[in-house]
């Protein structure tokens, strides 16, 4: 509220959407509802995340600073969820359908980044923005300031529709059949708020595609995906379905090869009706349609959804939308002018190289603006409006690799817009190269995160932007993805090189590692994806990407890809150039390797509520679990040599020699049997949800009791490839039981009372 | 006495390094002293996480993230500085906000030089107070005349009458939060002003 009385509410009532404007009043209305403790903690959860309201680390009001596990001495105020206290900053994410976003609207992110966050705006890996820190009782007023220049944030977060991603270039590209940019805007328009899609189990992550072969849109990793294709003249659609990342990752399959553009709507509402009434409702961890499709097949998916189709009640908006298409390719504002040899100035060349893109209308480029790690300060987004309005109208977009790309920029200007860029620190070369490393939040901000993907993402940047010039251009061109857990919310799967977040109990200390995951493809829509090699320690991680790269450089034959180097290597060989970074030393002799990268502190796991305290110097169970993640490899092997059942097999008893050492730190005597294994660690583990973390609950657990209980008859690739993933997960698991129980056990020690007190 | 009119939700006073570093500091110490900073409860307010953004250009450098103030050592605008930003304000008049952020921005600056750590030293001959809210705020000729005349009270106070300079910043862009430049020649030292500030 100003001075002067005038709220945002009263100031902006009348420009916005009246719905949007009423929504949001809603939830204004709730959020005192909470605070005065008059709605339901659960039912306010969903609805602020329905909002894109999101938590944050460290809102359960504990954390461990480096020395202990504090109280954070917030007001005793009513939560804002489960265990999430109301004072505790959040995060709330912005949806920006197909990436697009206008000056005045990167404007308003500038404002409210400085007024509510901390003056940084962070670009997502599914084109939307983030602010951090951010307080729930500024949300209403946040919303309403972007209600007003045409954004919602509805449905950002929750068990909804997600933003609608699509290739940066669309309309624009020369390997496009289409734009798909206005079919984007369409969907989010007509699925917003949908009724038949508030009952799903989980999210649905939607993306567009102009072309089969590029990057694109990444559709294979999509829960719903679409390609354009012209067939006979017509537009349409090649759409897919069930793809994900996530801890078990899936590669979409075709639902339709050909699906008109005025069946796109009705086919995908059948299809959200098919999700919402057969998809797994419970198990969080198998809620996504990947599981109903996987489950059912997809030819079963298939013949629901066309059965669902043929009883869908007609809707006029299905194709209303087609006779009056938004315009979204953009519009110059300056003429079209070659560069034709222009003058230019200092790294203009270099810039040039990896950060422009000479579009299909003759004379104009797109210019990428590298973002380190995805963030801009407030003064860089009103920076980059100015540049969008100079230069290239309302045409700004945001990517998928977290950067951001002015369109329809006349080629002559380059020079000039590379000139006032770099002046604002904004002209970093090495868009989409090895420089540019993509990064989700990891422990920085979020309630996941194992690992600071952040810290050690920008730590690579810095490395690697040094000895840039030096590097090789096959090494340049490699692409570097870094999740702070198996979540891949960084996309570490489809990256030449990537990371996710894990943990190893060491010298009785906690040591952060980033399992190395090699070999994905980012072309072909991202199509196929990278396997575990092994895990290393955070901090030998860039040592660990030069012996990679040094390798690749000198033993790659005339222009073999990345991923086809590490097929020819083969893991084991692979493996091998990773193991002499594999080792961590004592606490006593490298302790740097206690800590994660940009934070002092000494490394702890999901700020339990005990410090770890050391113990023996390798355990039990240290020495035991090695057994499981031999075994794992050894599956990975199989699976690379065609031998399915075998890395099936081998990727089962992965899974039962983790459980085992796991059962052995309490019952020394269990046998090898299966039986006996399975029954103990379920009795002693999982029965009592020790073996549950706070968000994955038991899903990794299940996936031993499920292989166990159902054995396999036959195993082709995916299943193979699924079953090594699980492993791989319950082996995490089990690591992070283990920690958790020996801390506790520590904690319970430290507080008994000494002998004769 | 001016009627209070201002009553902005955030204020942030940037106490600028002197003497400026030539080129990038090196913001690596300021982690660890940082996060010392939370293990000891050395600044006031309720501190929680230590943000690094040294990687941003012209950025937040290494943030205190705290849940009513933030610290931070800033390198926005190509000037280091040491920000600190009074958030959660609830219908404070601007004078009793900008005097507790500075007190705090002062009383950081000396824990930042008693603790050795860093190559910066931060004074306060110079710093810029933002008014970080444009519904109370707006960055106008009226916003900075009102702003003016409710803070030219407490600058007497603190530096004396005429003891400092005030100049509008970013006037040269409207879209910028309301900032108003203060020079203070022969300025106090921390310890002295602190005192002054009731600190």
């Amino acid at each position: 509220m100003a001075g002067n009385g005038i709220s945002w509410k009263q100031r902006l009532e009348d420009q916005m959407d009246p719905q949007w404007r009423d929504e949001i009043d809603q939830f204004g209305g709730q959020v005192e509802l909470r605070k005065q403790g008059k709605l339901d903690e659960k039912v306010f959860a969903e609805t602020r995340l329905r909002r894109g309201v999101y938590g944050q680390r460290y809102d359960n009001g504990r954390r461990h600073d480096g020395i202990s596990e504090r109280a954070l001495a917030f007001d005793d105020r009513p939560t804002k969820g489960p265990d999430t206290l109301w004072d505790a900053p959040g995060m709330q994410r912005i949806k920006i359908p197909f990436g697009g976003v206008s000056p005045e609207q990167l404007e308003v992110h500038a404002d409210l980044a400085e007024e509510y966050s901390d003056a940084v705006l962070h670009v997502t890996t599914r084109q939307d923005f983030q602010l951090h820190y951010i307080h729930i009782e500024d949300t209403p007023d946040l919303m309403r300031r972007l209600g007003a220049v045409g954004i919602t944030t509805r449905e950002a977060c929750g068990n909804s529709v997600r933003n609608v991603t699509a290739c940066p270039l669309a309309g624009v590209c020369h390997t496009e059949a289409f734009d798909v940019s206005p079919y984007a805007s369409a969907l989010m328009e007509f699925l917003l708020g949908h009724p038949d899609v508030q009952d799903f189990g989980r999210k649905f992550k939607p993306a567009f595609s102009g072309c089969e072969q590029e990057a694109c849109g990444l559709v294979n990793l999509h829960d719903a995906g679409f390609v354009a294709r012209i067939r006979d003249g017509e537009r349409g659609f090649k759409v897919v379905v069930g793809g994900g990342l996530g801890a078990v990752p899936h590669q979409a399959e075709v639902l339709s090869e050909f699906t008109p553009e005025a069946e796109l709507l009705p086919q995908i509402q059948a299809a959200a009706r098919v999700f919402a009434r057969l998809g797994e409702k419970k198990n969080r961890g198998r809620a996504r349609i990947k599981f109903l499709v996987a489950k059912l097949g997809i030819e079963e998916f298939r013949r629901l959804v066309e059965e669902e189709r043929a009883v869908l009640p007609h809707d006029d908006r299905w194709t209303a939308y087609l006779a009056n298409m938004a315009h979204t390719s953009g519009e110059p504002v300056r003429p079209s002018t070659p560069l034709n040899g222009g003058a230019r100035p200092p790294g203009f060349d270099a810039w040039a190289e990896t950060n422009v893109y000479h579009q299909r209308q003759a004379g104009y480029a797109v210019a990428m603006i590298t973002l380190p790690l995805g963030d801009m300060t407030s003064n860089q987004a009103r920076f980059l409006a100015d540049m969008a309005r100079k230069y290239a109208g309302d045409n700004i977009r945001t990517t998928v690799e977290q950067n951001i790309v002015l369109r329809f920029v006349a080629e002559a200007d380059l020079p000039e817009l590379f000139s006032e860029l770099e002046a604002a620190g904004l002209g970093a070369p090495g868009a989409s190269s090895v420089v540019d490393v993509t990064s989700c939040p990891g422990t920085d901000t979020c309630k996941l995160g194992i690992a600071a993907s952040r810290g050690l993402a920008a730590e690579l940047r810095k490395r690697l932007t040094e000895k840039s010039a030096q590097l090789p251009q096959a090494v340049k061109d490699l692409r570097i993805k870094i999740s702070g857990c198996f979540n891949s919310c960084g996309q570490h799967h489809v990256a030449d090189i990537g990371f996710y977040g894990n943990s190893r109990k060491i010298d009785g200390r906690t040591v952060p590692h980033f399992q190395v995951i090699l070999g994905g493809q980012w072309t072909e829509n991202a199509g196929s994806y990278g396997l575990a090699v092994g895990s290393v320690p955070s901090k030998a991680i860039p040592e660990t990407i030069d012996a990679l790269t040094d390798a690749y450089a000198h033993g790659r034959e005339k222009d073999e890809s990345f991923q086809a180097w590490i097929a020819r290597l083969g893991k084991r060989n692979v493996r091998e150039i990773l193991k002499p970074f594999m080792a961590v030393s004592p606490y006593a002799e490298g302790p740097e390797f206690y800590s994660d990268w940009s934070d002092v502190r000494e490394f702890t796991i999901g700020d339990l509520g005990v410090g770890e305290c050391a113990g023996e110097v390798v355990s039990l169970f240290g020495i035991e679990v090695v057994k499981a993640e031999s075994q794992a490899f050894d599956a990975q092997i199989s699976l690379e040599e065609g031998d399915f059942s075998t890395a099936e097999e081998f990727a089962y008893k992965a899974m039962l020699s983790a459980a085992r050492a796991l059962v052995r730190t309490e019952y020394i005597d269990v046998t090898e049997d299966p039986e006996d294994i399975v029954q103990e660690f379920k009795a002693r583990f999982f029965d009592n949800e020790r073996f549950f973390d706070r968000f994955a609950r038991g899903k990794f657990g299940q996936y031993l009791l499920d292989r166990f209980q159902t054995p396999v008859t036959s195993v082709d690739a995916n299943e193979a490839s699924r079953r090594i993933e699980e492993s791989q997960l319950f082996i995490e698991a089990s690591h992070a039981c283990e920690a958790r129980v020996s801390a506790e056990s520590a904690a319970a020690v430290q507080i008994e009372p000494p002998p004769g007190a | 006495m001016t009627q209070s009119l201002l009553r902005p939700n955030r204020v942030a006073i940037k106490m600028f390094a002197d003497p400026q570093p030539q080129g990038s500091p090196d913001l690596e110490p300021y982690i660890g002293l940082f996060h010392h900073f939370i293990q000891a409860q050395s600044l006031e307010g309720l501190l929680l996480d230590v943000a690094d953004y040294a990687h941003i250009p012209d950025g937040p450098g290494i943030l205190l993230v705290g849940h009513d103030v933030d610290y931070g050592v800033d390198l926005g605008d190509r000037r280091v500085g040491l920000l600190t930003v009074r958030k959660r304000l609830e219908d404070n008049p601007l004078a009793d906000a900008a005097r507790d952020t500075l007190r705090r921005c002062v009383s950081a600056a000396r824990a930042i030089a008693d603790s050795g750590v860093g190559e910066l030293v931060f004074s306060p001959a110079e710093f810029e107070v933002q008014l970080l809210d444009r519904l109370s705020a707006p960055n106008s000729d009226e916003g900075y005349d009102q702003a003016r005349a409710e803070l030219d009270g407490l600058l007497s106070e603190v530096f004396g009458s005429g003891g400092c300079a005030v100049a509008r910043a970013n006037a040269e862009d409207p879209r910028k939060p309301l900032s108003l430049r203060v020079s203070v020649p022969g300025a106090p030292d921390t310890a002295e002003l602190l005192q002054g500030l009731g600190g």
